[in-house]
């Protein structure tokens, strides 16, 4: 009886939440929330002094390389967001921005910050600025280091270059969406200019393969997505990695699941996955 | 009114959009709802219609400064100037449609963005020189495929060789898709924890500044 009640109760639970929630999309619902619970579970644990391992990955160590060069050197860096707005892969290349930005400010370094959406120019500029106020050297700020050059993908990619070459930048690093074009800019800057290091990056799976040709370090798809918590080695993000790296398992059982389940002719993962 | 420019103020802001476009997305929602989401996406275009000034200002100072002190290349931000001034001065008075402005955009602005792209040829060749050396097993297994897929889009290799298009869409069709499709799920998870991240305030970076 008292099972019978229990699957009673289920299917009203889930009637209802087809009723409230959209069509199609109970699943990303009820994966959403697993990822929320699990997240806030290991960060709790965090607190209590679990530290998830994470491996090495060598284009985030290599932005203190690239700044440590340029003060060698005594030449400017140049840094941007990618080619988004707000995008997530921008959030990302605000991060990069911003720790190059206080790398640069504590070691001395020039930054030439750039970018193509109107929507980031303020943010940049925020976070450069409060980057040199956080070192304690304010007046070391820049405002014209800053620079909006183009909406037009086309005519930012060649300003870009034009920096890089006329003002002799000792390191490259353009983090976020990327396109053709970018291929462009790295390349130049590898072929032509010659002894710039570039850092790129983007989750644009596609775009992967022109970063790879072109630069000396690259972060690839996911990779992207993990950046600040490699950066800050903050506890609570690392944990939301190491959870990432959880559900990248839970997908890859799910497939397996769905491939064995597919072979014997049943659709039944597919018609769950499309409640 | 100082609150308006703490960084709760924006925190507490940009927390209340989320929660909202988080229900929009999961919930039905009366139609109510889908006038402010209408509303709530065409201010973003107005706010951002308002960064085209703060950009414009910054263009000016910077070219403006560089044109004043005769820097390294001041000859090409006068030229930006100078086109930027006339662009605004057809532009705003007599709109985007009109034939001189039209002019410009096809004359100008069209032939030299396309000369732009053209280049890549040329850089697209320097990069497989550098990716298809072969300097050990992963490179010559990248070089083999990479020269059979640009083989088959060679007409005259396929009209000798017609085997090589079953061969180049298997290396383009399985490994090549299967490892795209992977990146494309790790991707999506990447995506969902960022979101989380945001949505927690734990990633925050962008909400800088205020008093």
């Amino acid at each position: 009886m008292g099972v019978v009640s229990l699957l009673y109760i289920i299917t009203q639970i889930g009637y209802i939440m087809t009723e409230i929630i959209v069509a199609g999309r109970v699943i990303e619902l009820l994966y959403f929330i697993a990822f929320v619970l699990v997240t806030r579970y290991f960060i709790q644990r965090t607190k209590t002094g679990w530290m998830p391992s994470f491996r090495h990955i060598p284009a985030l160590y290599a932005i203190d390389e690239i700044v440590g060069r340029a003060v060698e050197m005594g030449r400017p860096i140049h840094v941007a967001p990618g080619l988004g707005d707000l995008d997530p892969q921008s959030i990302v290349g605000f991060e990069i921005v911003r720790y190059t930005a206080e790398n640069a400010a504590k070691k001395g370094a020039e930054i030439i910050a750039t970018t193509r959406s109107t929507v980031q120019l303020p943010i940049i500029e925020d976070l450069v600025r409060t980057s040199f106020i956080g070192a304690g050297i304010p007046e070391a700020y820049k405002p014209e280091n800053v620079r909006f050059i183009a909406s037009d993908v086309s005519a930012y990619v060649t300003g870009v270059q034009s920096i890089i070459e006329r003002e002799n930048c000792a390191g490259n690093i353009s983090v976020g969406q990327s396109s053709g074009y970018m291929f462009m800019l790295f390349a130049r800057a590898k072929t032509v200019v010659g002894d710039v290091m570039q850092i790129g990056g983007t989750a644009k799976v596609l775009n992967t393969p022109h970063l790879v040709a072109t630069c000396d370090y690259v972060l690839i798809g996911e990779e992207l997505y993990a950046a600040q918590a490699y950066l800050t080695k903050e506890p609570e993000l690392l944990a939301t990695v190491a959870v990432q790296d959880m559900f990248k398992l839970a997908m890859m059982a799910l497939l397996a699941i769905g491939l064995i389940v597919t072979a014997i002719g049943s659709d039944l993962i597919t018609n769950i996955l499309g409640w | 009114m100082s609150w308006i420019k703490s960084r709760e103020f924006a925190i507490g802001l940009a927390s209340a959009v989320m929660v909202y476009m988080f229900l929009e997305y999961f919930f039905v929602l009366p139609k109510a709802a889908a006038d402010l989401t209408s509303g709530l996406k065409n201010l973003a275009v107005v706010i951002s219609a308002f960064a085209f000034v703060l950009a414009a200002l910054n263009i000016t100072l910077i070219h403006g400064r560089r044109v004043t002190r005769k820097d390294k290349g001041w000859i090409y931000s006068a030229c930006l100037l100078g086109m930027f001034a006339i662009m605004l001065l057809i532009g705003i008075p007599f709109g985007t449609a009109q034939s001189q402005y039209m002019w410009i955009q096809r004359n100008v602005y069209t032939p030299t963005s396309a000369a732009v792209w053209g280049i890549m040829g040329f850089y697209y060749v320097a990069a497989c020189y550098s990716v298809f050396r072969v300097r050990n097993v992963d490179a010559f297994i990248l070089f083999a495929s990479g020269l059979i897929v640009v083989l088959n889009n060679a007409p005259a290799i396929a009209a000798f060789w017609p085997q090589i298009n079953a061969i180049a869409g298997w290396i383009q069709d399985v490994p090549g898709t299967s490892g795209i499709r992977g990146c494309y799920i790790t991707v999506g998870v990447g995506l969902v924890a960022l979101a989380i991240r945001v949505m927690m305030l734990i990633e925050k970076q962008f909400f800088v500044g205020g008093e």
